[in-house]
Formats: C-alpha cells, sequence, structure tokens
C-alpha cells in the first residue's frame, strides 16, 4: 500500500470556483467599454487621466503594504477596479498634480487607514473624488467638448447636461445622453455603455440586481411623480435617468460589495435611500449632480442598515 | 415543481460521479464501533473469541436514544478494543475475523407481517438496530414514538439525496422500489399519518419512474423537487415540501412531521420482513482517485482499505478520504476506518481536493446571506468567533447553523466559514458549561 498524505480539514472538501479576483477583475473587463468610450469622447486627456490614476493608486497601495507589513498582492484586482473606477468619475481636462492627489488620497484615507481590503467603511473612489471636489472645485467643474482632442488643458468651460438644466434650464437631446455625446466625467456620459457593463456583471453574478434595481425604482419612480406634477419645474425622468452619474453609480459605484449592506432587505433600503438622496441634491441642493455624496452618505448608513434588517429568524 | 429558495446549485456533470451498482461485498473481517448512531452507545454482549454469526446481536442498546449491533460477518471475535473512529477519533470496537460462512434471510409472506400489532413492529425495529441511514445515524424506533399527544400529519419520505457525488439511494430506489414502499407502509402503519410524501430531485429521473410506478395504488404521494443543496436536510425538506418552518431548538414533529430517508424505509423492510437486523448498507465509493468507483453493498464494520483494495485500488496519490459527501463529510486521516451504519459514502480525492485556500479578508458581498437556508449571516458569525464575541454569535444565532457548507463553498474570499461556525458552537457550549 502507498503511503498516505491525507489532509485532514473541515467540510465542505469542494469550493466554487469564484473568488475575490473573478470578482474584482470582472468589474474591470465590466468597465471596459465605459473605458473606450471614455477615450473615444475625450481622447488621449482620458488616457492621461486613467494612467496617472493607476500608476499612483497602485504605488500608494505598495508603500502602505509595505508600511504595514504586509504582502503587496495586486492580483486581487481590487486596486486597479478602485483606480479606474477613480479615473472615470474625473472631468477629462483635470491636471495630472490634481488626479495624483486625489489618487493617493483615495486609497489612504479611502481604504488603508481602515485596514485594506474589506474594511473601508466608504467608497475609496467616491472618497478622492469628495476629497477633490472640497480642495479644487473650480478644477472638478471644469469640463470640455466631446470629440474635441486635445491633450492639453483647456479652459474651455462647458456645461454638463445637468448644469445646463439646472442653471439654464435647457434639457440635452436624449439621443446623446445615450450615445454619450454630451459633457461629463470621462465614463459618466454614454448609457449605452455603462449598461452593458453593468449588464455584464449582473449577468456574471458579480453584482446582486437589488441595489441598482432599488436605486432606479426610488430615483425613476420620484422623478416621474414630480415630473407628473408639475412638469415645468421638474426634468422627465428619462433626462434624469441618462444624465450625469446615476447609471455609473447606480451599476458600479453603489453595488462595491465592501460598502453595501449585506442582508437582502438592507441592500434594497440602501438602493432605495440612494435614489431619494440623488433626487433631493439634484433638485433642491445648490449642486446640479448628487450621485457622489448620495452613495457615500448611505455607505456610512451601511453598518446601522445592517443591524436594522436583520433577517428573520428561520422557524419563528 | 417546488424546490428550496435558498441553497446552492452544485455542477452536477463530474467525472466523481458514479451512479452504477457495481455489487456487493463481503469482507475477511470487520471492525465494529459500539458507537454507530447518535446517542449512547451500544453495551457489549458478546465476549472475546465467541463465534458469531452474520446477523447476530452482539452489543444491545445502551439508553434510551441508542441502538443494538449485529455482527455483519460470520465469525470469530477476535478481541474488544479501542480503535479509530470516523466520527468521533477512537472507540470501543469489536473485531470479528470471518470464516466464510454464509447466512440466508428469506422473504415472509405478507399476511404474517399484517398481523404483527404496532408494538410488535416498532420493536422489530428497535431489535435490529435501524438508524436513520441518510447520516445523522439516530435510532428510528426513538423517532417513530413521538412524545404522547403529538399527532402527526405529514411523513416524509427523503430520496432527494442532494449532496453531490453520492448516488447510494439513487441506486436503492433504481433497485428495489417495491421493498422501499413495503419499508414505508410499516412506518405509516405505526404513526398513521394523513399523508405519505416521497421527495426525489429531479437529478434522478429513473428512480423517480421506478417509485412511480412502486406507489401506484396506494395512498403514497412521489413528487420531484428541483436539484439543490442542501434540500435534502431535515427542515429544509420540510420547508420546500410543506411550506412549514421547524422552530429553533425543535425537531420536525413539532410542526407534525417525521422524515425518515429511503435507505432507513427499506431497512425496515428488511428487518420485518426478512427478520434481517441492519448489517449492510448501500455505500458510494468514489473520488478521482479510485478504479471501479460506483455504489457496493457493504458490510458494516469494512475497513475501507479492505474495499479499495478489492476494488482495484488507487489510481494516483490519495490526498483525502472523506466520509459522507463533499459537503458535509467527515475527512479521514487514514484509510483503515470502518463504514459505519450512517456512511452513505467515501471519497478518495486527490491533492487537488486537498489544498488549502489563502484567506482574503471578507469583501462583504454577501453571497454566504443569500444562500444561507436558514437566514443567518455567516460572515458576521465567522467574524464574532474568530474575535472571541461568542456572546454576539449566539445574538446572531449561532446555533440554529446546519453546517451545511453552502456558505463556505460560495466564499470568494474562501473563508472557512463552516469551520469558524463549529468552533463558535463549541465555545458556546464551553461557555455554557462554565
Amino acid at each position: 500500500m502507498n503511503k498516505l498524505n491525507l489532509t485532514v480539514s473541515s467540510s465542505p472538501h469542494i469550493k466554487s470556483s469564484f473568488g475575490v479576483k473573478t470578482a474584482m477583475w470582472n468589474v474591470v473587463i465590466a468597465l471596459m467599454p465605459v473605458v473606450f468610450v471614455g477615450i473615444y469622447f475625450f481622447g488621449l486627456n482620458s488616457v492621461r487621466v486613467i494612467l496617472v490614476s493607476l500608476v499612483f493608486c497602485i504605488t500608494t497601495e505598495y508603500i502602505f503594504l509595505k508600511l504595514r507589513k504586509k504582502t503587496p498582492d495586486f492580483g486581487d484586482g481590487s486596486c486597479v477596479a478602485t483606480a479606474i473606477l477613480y479615473a472615470l468619475i474625473l472631468p477629462p481636462s483635470l491636471p495630472s498634480w490634481i488626479v495624483a492627489l486625489g489618487a493617493v488620497f483615495a486609497i489612504v484615507f479611502g481604504k488603508q487607514v481602515f485596514g485594506g481590503l474589506g474594511y473601508n467603511i466608504f467608497n475609496p473612489a467616491l472618497i478622492g473624488r469628495a476629497f477633490l471636489m472640497a480642495s479644487y472645485p473650480t478644477y472638478l467643474t471644469t469640463w470640455s467638448y466631446p470629440l474635441q482632442h486635445k491633450v492639453i488643458v483647456d479652459a474651455v468651460t462647458v456645461a454638463t447636461p445637468l448644469g445646463l438644466a439646472k442653471f439654464n434650464h435647457m434639457i440635452s437631446p436624449l439621443r446623446d445622453l445615450f450615445w454619450g455625446n454630451v459633457a461629463g466625467s470621462i465614463g459618466e456620459t454614454c448609457a449605452l455603455a455603462i449598461i452593458l457593463g453593468g449588464g455584464y456583471l449582473l449577468f456574471v453574478k458579480v453584482i446582486d440586481y437589488r441595489v441598482p434595481c432599488s436605486i432606479l425604482l426610488s430615483f425613476g419612480g420620484l422623478s416621474l411623480v414630480f415630473w407628473l406634477i408639475d412638469p415645468q419645474q421638474f426634468f422627465n425622468p428619462a433626462f434624469h435617468i441618462l444624465a450625469g452619474g446615476l447609471l455609473l453609480g447606480a451599476f458600479f459605484m453603489a453595488t462595491d460589495p465592501v460598502t453595501s449592506p449585506i442582508t437582502k432587505k438592507g441592500r434594497i433600503v440602501f438602493g432605495l435611500g440612494i435614489g431619494v438622496l440623488v433626487f433631493i441634491i439634484r433638485n433642491w441642493a445648490g449642486l446640479p449632480e448628487g450621485v457622489m455624496y448620495a452613495i457615500l452618505i448611505m455607505n456610512g448608513l451601511a453598518p446601522l442598515i445592517n443591524r436594522m434588517t436583520l433577517p428573520k429568524r428561520f422557524g419563528i | 415543481m417546488s424546490n428550496l429558495k435558498t441553497g446552492i446549485h452544485i455542477k452536477d456533470d463530474t467525472i466523481l460521479n458514479a451512479p452504477f451498482f457495481k455489487g456487493a461485498f463481503i469482507p475477511k473481517k470487520v471492525i465494529l464501533p459500539l458507537s454507530q448512531h447518535t446517542g449512547k452507545p451500544s453495551q457489549e454482549l458478546a465476549e472475546k473469541g465467541q463465534v458469531v454469526e452474520a446477523g447476530e446481536e452482539i452489543a444491545s442498546s445502551g439508553g434510551f436514544i441508542s441502538s443494538n449491533l449485529h455482527a455483519s460477518i460470520s465469525g470469530k471475535v477476535e478481541h474488544i478494543s479501542d480503535y479509530f473512529h470516523p466520527i468521533t477519533g477512537k472507540g470501543k470496537s469489536i473485531f470479528i475475523e470471518g470464516n466464510d460462512r454464509t447466512q440466508e434471510w428469506s422473504d415472509k409472506k405478507e399476511s404474517a407481517v399484517d398481523r404483527l400489532s404496532i408494538e410488535e413492529l416498532t420493536n422489530v425495529i428497535k431489535q435490529a438496530g435501524i438508524v436513520g441511514l441518510g447520516g445523522a445515524a439516530f435510532p428510528t424506533h426513538v423517532k417513530l414514538q413521538p412524545p404522547e399527544g403529538v399527532e402527526i400529519e405529514t411523513l416524509l419520505i427523503n430520496g432527494c439525496e442532494c449532496e453531490p457525488f453520492l448516488s447510494s439511494d439513487d441506486v436503492l430506489m433504481r433497485n428495489n422500489p417495491f421493498q422501499i414502499i413495503k419499508g414505508i407502509q410499516i412506518i405509516q402503519k405505526i404513526i398513521n399519518p394523513k399523508r405519505v410524501i416521497i421527495v426525489i430531485e429531479d437529478n434522478k429521473q429513473e428512480a423517480l419512474e421506478r417509485m412511480r410506478q412502486a406507489v401506484l395504488n396506494k395512498n403514497i404521494e412521489v413528487i420531484r423537487v428541483k436539484t439543490k443543496y442542501p434540500q435534502g436536510a431535515e427542515k429544509q425538506l420540510i420547508n420546500t415540501v410543506l411550506n412549514k418552518e421547524v422552530p429553533p431548538g425543535k425537531l420536525p414533529f413539532n410542526v407534525g412531521v417525521i422524515v425518515q430517508n429511503v435507505a432507513t424505509c427499506f431497512a425496515v423492510y428488511e428487518a420485518v420482513y426478512k427478520d434481517k437486523p441492519l448489517i449492510e448498507r448501500y455505500v458510494t465509493i468514489s473520488g478521482d482517485c479510485i478504479e471501479n468507483s460506483g455504489v457496493y453493498l457493504v458490510r458494516i464494520g469494512t475497513l475501507v482499505s479492505d474495499l479499495v483494495e478489492n476494488l482495484g485500488g488507487i489510481k494516483k496519490d490519495v490526498g483525502k478520504i472523506v466520509f459522507g459527501g463533499p459537503m458535509m463529510g467527515l475527512a479521514q486521516a487514514s484509510m483503515e476506518m470502518p463504514i459505519l451504519k450512517g456512511t452513505s459514502g467515501v471519497l478518495l480525492l486527490s491533492g487537488e481536493f486537498a489544498k488549502l485556500f489563502k484567506e482574503y479578508p471578507c469583501i462583504k458581498c454577501s453571497r454566504c446571506v443569500d444562500v444561507c437556508s436558514m437566514n443567518l449571516l455567516p460572515t458576521k458569525i465567522a467574524h464574532f468567533t474568530k474575535h472571541g464575541k461568542i456572546d454576539l454569535a449566539k445574538e446572531y444565532n449561532i446555533s440554529d447553523c446546519i453546517e451545511c457548507g453552502s456558505c463556505e463553498y460560495v466564499c470568494p474570499s474562501r473563508i472557512p466559514l463552516t469551520q469558524y461556525i463549529r468552533i463558535g458552537k463549541q465555545l458556546l457550549l464551553e461557555k455554557k458549561s462554565e
């Protein structure tokens, strides 16, 4: 009889092939249509912003993990996903040094100070952008025209569809919003690309349908009701859903597993809350857009939502 | 077609499935641990040097929840001493050296069985040392005597066999449908339920057909459910079929249900119709390391090593030996382990199944929450256990966990959730006893 070298471990003895890497790299794959459309509309500026973000996010993560005496592991893909997401929510003409500053902030204060992967409370990419929004509001609201391929930072100020709507009461054509031919952050303009990527994530079961569906439900529902009541004052729901960062936020930001609730009911509450907050900020606050703050606020509430939506005990 | 709402779908098309009956195996020696079942170990009757016949009682029930034990082959009792035990690690066992004498059991007439009273039938089942053959090995005669005043509405017969790679019940239902039905009718007579329902998962079409033919003109239903793990667990099965939830810490009879495995029903048939005690059972021998994988009729107490040798040996290095299925089975430290009454399968797996994964931090993806059929938050409970917060683990109902392993199966961070929960339960017990 052969000599046996047996492993005695606790059951189960089989595991699904779906790992953390699968989840994170699938997010990166799903972002590709958005990235390509961003490059198509905003040219090399998009490439520049994404590359600066990648370099600074990865370097910062590396240094921090070394300082924390951990083995750096970029194979899990979480840092790459954060870097790309962060770049996609920035204006294409943003100077590189600001991109770099926000990237470092996102990794340090959005992720590593909490303990790294899995422990952060807020979405790191959004933390990075929120920091820049507070520090350099002018740069963060300077937009460029799509399809004007200039690498040099040009202070040609144009407004985003939501800005135009809020301050000039002008509605951009839905067709342009759908294809992405409008001013805005690198990754937020093309609804089609975001829906493709989000659909892929739903299909491979990386994200749960509850969060995006409940965001669209509450936001779409509120937009519809208010538009029906007063179509002069409020914009139609289709415009509201396609414009700005709502879709990108719903499919790629709010679905970040780490910063959303774990209970089934909690995920619905979380999504509904984001939809309501976005609607409130867009219509009654000073800013034209509110997806970032809405998600960050609900991120902060996620642990509380978990506690308040504990599942019903089996058999009670 | 109903099915479990939670739980997991495990890919079934692996080479590890071996749903074919390959024959019976009678070993030269057997080692019978006195603890074969849930409850108190049996008390030995046989003495060293005594010659016993297959089917002769060699140990008797050691308490209210306990069971008799019978010699599974004819031969001489070599000695009675401690030996490896697949579940408890070590336990007193009876060693029998075979003498090649065989034993036959013939069928009694149906009319003779009809004359037996409920008490007599229960006694036959008790005498025969029958325990639940689905895995838990709870003494059947105890389960068939619910407390006074409890009315049993439904008898559920479990033919789900939801653990992947195991086909023992599948083969049994294909080979012996009429005998299983006779066993069910005996149980039916004892507990007198309003409904009897046999539940079979839809990956066992042939078994379904055979069982459906066998229940024609009888007051027994056969229903098909979608294949889903852990649908065969008692509480989950009751939930799927009857849409009832067994309260925490309660047993199925609290909601008017008794669940019996098909193999147990077959054992009841053999005990009543043939006076044959529980000395053999269908066992799935599978895994990527074994030649001739399949389902075998194996005597209780057969050593895995004997079985493997007889089947043609192993074809690659064994990295893990599992008693039971891949989801809930127990890994063994040796091949010299005896088959118990509750052993439905033995898996000989290569190193591929033995590799240990790097544990990533929880990314709170909530897959474990979504699959948990007991509505628990496995990641939270594991986290509390890891950090010694047993009170919190208790508050999150750690004791409700049935340890089906679904959460760990789906966890992308490869956190050994089930293991943490087991540790937590242990810590909770220790805390209570303080």
